[in-house]
């Protein structure tokens, strides 16, 4: 009788069979198929250009959040711009990389222009609200290490949030 | 600068590939797995079809990266049970079919075997049962460990390498009662 390691290397040397080519096309189609419903699933997402009213229930969470935010007060008509770097391009920059893979966010850079008051709304609680406009503009950049490739995105967005007015 | 659906879709794409190369090289340990959940080739093609649905879904919440192999392993087996299960009226209808001895229908590759005993092997594999089978298949042509292959089974490591060895034993016993068959005809 032959011993394990004997079958053991006889067993090695059987390949298992492919998979019909039916089969592979079919498998094939649905990995594209999957692909571009992601696409679409990311398309379908919420317009960046958000003139969206909030409620006032959403307005009370907005005002007791922005409490820390102190520029809400004491903004002029034309502030310069605050500018911030997302803190989690180091972390990510500095992760394991898995060949191959698809483009790794380098760094992020988003800027916030100069708030305008819009107007001012009375709550039936007879709190003064304001409807700031304000822009934001991101930078991404991303690095495709396989190809080369440094990818920059650049979009503008426009928000109105609505905050107390404390000051009369 | 590349507008935003534009990068969306060189993402997807990028991942489409991913996955493309990692069924490539894989597909086979898949089907060869699968074949010991399923009654024929087709069923066994389908059923790998189904767990790469589900292990795209599942992965879509963790980053979107292809599987690892006894993840694979371990869907398919997951697919095969609820098949099991949940299919009772087609297991009804597979019980009622005859199936015909397809001799071009086999697990693994006839076109590597060197001699009449690999062939003999081949079939002995198939014969085994499925618990000593699909830890044959996870360790000799998924290349796991028994740690791995511990997971994928939900089973205890030691019992894996338990059946491992069974199995290598009982294999070598069916090829030497065949000889000894053999010759005693002869």
């Amino acid at each position: 009788m032959k011993s394990p390691e004997a079958i053991e290397a006889a067993l090695h040397r059987l390949a298992p069979t492919d998979l019909s080519h039916r089969a592979k096309s079919n498998v094939s189609a649905m990995l594209s198929d999957l692909a571009a419903k992601s696409i679409t699933s990311s398309a379908s997402r919420p317009p960046l250009n958000r003139s969206s009213v909030l409620s006032w229930s959403a307005a009370a969470v907005v005002l007791l959040s922005t409490g820390t935010i102190v520029w809400s007060k004491l903004f002029p008509a034309h502030s310069p711009p605050a500018v911030a770097i997302a803190p989690q391009a180091s972390l990510i920059n500095s992760s394991k990389q898995i060949s191959p893979a698809p483009p790794m966010l380098v760094d992020r850079l988003l800027v916030t222009d100069a708030p305008t008051v819009e107007k001012t709304i009375a709550n039936t609680d007879g709190f003064m609200i304001q409807q700031v406009k304000r822009s934001v503009h991101s930078h991404e950049r991303y690095r495709d290490a396989q190809k080369g490739y440094l990818i920059t995105i650049s979009e503008t967005h426009h928000e109105k949030v609505y905050l107390p007015q404390n000051d009369f | 600068m590349l507008s935003r659906v534009a990068f969306t879709l060189l993402m997807a794409q990028s991942q489409a590939e991913q996955w493309q190369r990692w069924f490539d090289e894989n597909g086979p340990r898949l089907l060869l797995f699968a074949r010991g959940w399923s009654v024929s080739k087709d069923c066994a093609e389908d059923l790998v079809q189904e767990t790469m649905l589900r292990l795209w879904h599942y992965q879509a919440d963790r980053g979107g990266q292809p599987p690892d192999l006894p993840l694979a392993f371990s869907t398919i087996r997951f697919c095969g049970l609820n098949q099991k299960r949940t299919d009772s009226r087609r297991r009804k209808r597979e019980e009622a079919i005859i199936y015909l001895n397809d001799f071009e229908d086999v697990w693994l590759d006839p076109t590597l075997e060197e001699d009449e005993e690999a062939a003999l092997l081949r079939d002995a594999v198939q014969r085994l049962t499925p618990k000593l089978r699909d830890v044959i298949t996870m360790k000799i042509w998924g290349n796991l460990t028994f740690q791995e292959i511990a997971i994928a089974l939900a089973i205890p490591a030691n019992t894996c390498a338990s059946r491992y060895r069974y199995a290598l034993t009982q294999l070598a016993q069916e090829l030497q009662r065949i000889k000894e068959d053999r010759h005693e005809i002869a």
